[in-house]
C-alpha cells in the first residue's frame, strides 16, 4: 500500500516532466515555486511519518499540503516586498527566501530521520511478532511532527 | 487497527484515515510531483534564458576581451615581423652595398689592369721622341747591305727599352705621315723584314715617332745623359726628344690567344 502515493509521484513527475509542460519561465516567479515545492516535500513526508505513528489525518494533510505550500511561497514574496534581502544589485539574496530554506530543510531532515526509525522498529516489531504486520512501535513524543 | 488505543478521537482518526489515507497520500503525491516536475522545467528554462539573456553582456564583454588579446597578439606579431623585415632590408641593402664596392674594386682592378696590359687607349703627359733617317744616309753606302744614318729595328728597341728602363708607363711608336701609333706591349715584336721595320706585325717607316708616357722630366733626362742612348744615336741620325703635356696613345690591337699558358 505504501508503494502507491510513490508510483503516483513518479507518475505525475514522468507526466510533466517528459511532455514538457511546465511554468512560465519566470525567474521571479520560479523562486517562490521552488520553495513552494520544498515546503510540499516537507509536508508529504510529515504524512508519510503521520502515517506510521497512527497520526495521520486526510483533511489535515491535504490542507497542509496545500497551505505551506502557498504560505511558504507566500512568505518570501513578502520578505522581499519588505526588503528582508542582504547584499547589492544582482548580487542581493532574499533572507525571507534563506529562513524559508533553512527551516523546511531541517524539518525534511528531521522527517527523513524519523521515518527512517520508524520503518526500522516497524520491520523489527513484524520480525519478531511472525505474521502480525499491523503492529506499530509506541508513539514518540520526541519525533513528533507538525 | 489497534483495539488497544482508548482514545476515541484516536480512533476515529484511525478509522477514518484506515479506508482513505492511500487516496489521499497518492493523490497529494500526485501534485506534488507535477510541481516537481513543473518546477525542474521551469527552472531549466530559467537557466537557458539566463544564459541566453542575462549572460548576453558578460559573453559579449569576452569575446571583446578575446578579441583584444589577439589584436594584441596580432599587432605584437606585426611589429615583430616589421622589424625582421627591417633587419633582412638593411641586411640587403648592406649586401647590395658590399657587392657594388666588390664589383667597383673588380671593375676598377680590370681596369688597372686593362691599362697595365695595353689594352685602353690612354692619355698623360711624357716625351715624344723623333727619329728620323739621315738626309745623307743613302750616300754613304754601307757594308752587306747594312746602312748607316738610317734608323734600325734596334735602335727602336734600344730607345724602347731605355724608355722602360726610366720607368714610361705606355709607349707607342708611329710611323712616317699619319700613319696610326700602335702600342709596344709585352708581346711587341720589333723587328726589320728586309728594308722595312715590323712593329706588331704592321709595316711601319721612319720618321719614327715614339710616345712615351710617364714623368717628362725623368724620361728626358735619362735618355739625354750624356753618352745615353739619345747621344749614341744623335750621332748616327737626327734624334729629338720633346716634352709634353698631353699624349694620346691608342688601345693595344694585338692582344695574343693564349693557348698554352694556363693560370698557375
Amino acid at each position: 500500500m505504501i508503494f502507491l502515493p510513490i508510483l503516483a509521484m513518479a507518475g505525475g513527475f514522468a507526466l510533466f516532466y517528459f511532455t514538457g509542460r511546465g511554468f512560465e519561465a519566470d525567474e521571479v516567479f520560479a523562486r517562490y515555486t521552488a520553495i513552494a515545492v520544498l515546503a510540499g516535500l516537507d509536508t508529504v513526508l510529515g504524512g508519510l511519518r503521520a502515517r506510521l505513528t497512527n497520526d495521520f489525518d486526510d483533511v489535515i494533510f491535504v490542507t497542509g499540503f496545500f497551505a505551506n505550500a502557498l504560505l511558504a511561497g507566500g512568505l518570501v514574496l513578502l520578505g522581499e516586498k519588505l526588503g528582508l534581502e542582504t547584499g547589492f544589485g544582482d548580487e542581493r539574496v532574499s533572507a525571507m527566501m534563506i529562513a524559508a530554506v533553512v527551516v523546511f530543510g531541517s524539518r525534511i531532515f528531521n522527517n527523513l530521520a524519523a521515518l527512517r526509525r520508524l520503518l526500522i522498529e516497524r520491520w523489527r516489531a513484524r520480525r519478531a511478532s511472525g505474521s502480525d504486520q499491523k503492529s506499530t512501535p509506541e508513539f514518540r513524543e520526541d519525533l513528533r511532527g507538525a | 487497527m489497534n483495539s488497544s488505543i482508548p482514545a476515541p478521537q484516536s480512533l476515529t482518526r484511525s478509522s477514518s484515515s484506515s479506508s482513505t489515507w492511500v487516496l489521499s497520500l497518492t493523490g497529494v503525491c500526485f501534485v506534488f510531483g507535477m510541481f516537481l516536475a513543473m518546477q525542474i522545467r521551469a527552472q531549466q528554462k530559467v537557466l537557458a534564458q539566463r544564459d541566453s539573456g542575462k549572460n548576453a553582456p558578460i559573453i559579449v564583454q569576452n569575446q571583446m576581451q578575446n578579441l583584444h588579446k589577439k589584436l594584441e597578439r596580432e599587432t605584437a606579431g606585426r611589429a615583430a615581423a616589421q622589424n625582421k623585415l627591417n633587419a633582412l632590408q638593411k641586411q640587403l641593402a648592406a649586401v647590395a652595398t658590399g657587392s657594388q664596392t666588390r664589383s667597383a674594386a673588380l671593375q676598377k682592378q680590370m681596369q688597372d689592369l686593362q691599362v697595365v696590359a695595353g689594352l685602353t687607349a690612354i692619355k698623360g703627359p711624357g716625351v715624344v721622341i723623333t727619329m728620323a733617317d739621315h738626309p745623307k744616309a743613302a750616300e754613304g753606302g754601307g757594308t752587306d747591305g747594312f746602312l748607316f744614318g738610317i734608323v734600325h729595328d734596334f735602335d727602336i728597341l734600344q730607345v724602347v727599352n731605355e724608355l722602360r728602363a726610366a720607368g714610361a708607363e705606355a709607349i707607342a711608336v708611329q710611323g712616317a705621315g699619319n700613319q696610326p701609333a700602335t702600342r709596344i706591349t709585352n708581346f711587341s715584336a720589333i723587328r726589320c723584314v728586309g728594308p722595312t721595320i715590323y712593329i706588331n706585325e704592321e709595316r711601319v717607316a721612319a720618321p719614327f715617332r715614339i710616345h712615351a708616357v710617364g714623368n717628362p722630366d725623368g724620361l728626358a733626362s735619362a735618355l739625354k745623359m750624356p753618352d745615353g742612348i739619345v747621344d749614341k744615336l744623335s750621332r748616327l741620325f737626327p734624334i729629338n726628344v720633346r716634352e709634353s703635356d698631353e699624349l694620346r696613345l691608342p688601345a693595344s690591337e694585338n692582344t695574343p690567344k693564349m693557348r698554352a699558358s694556363k693560370t698557375a
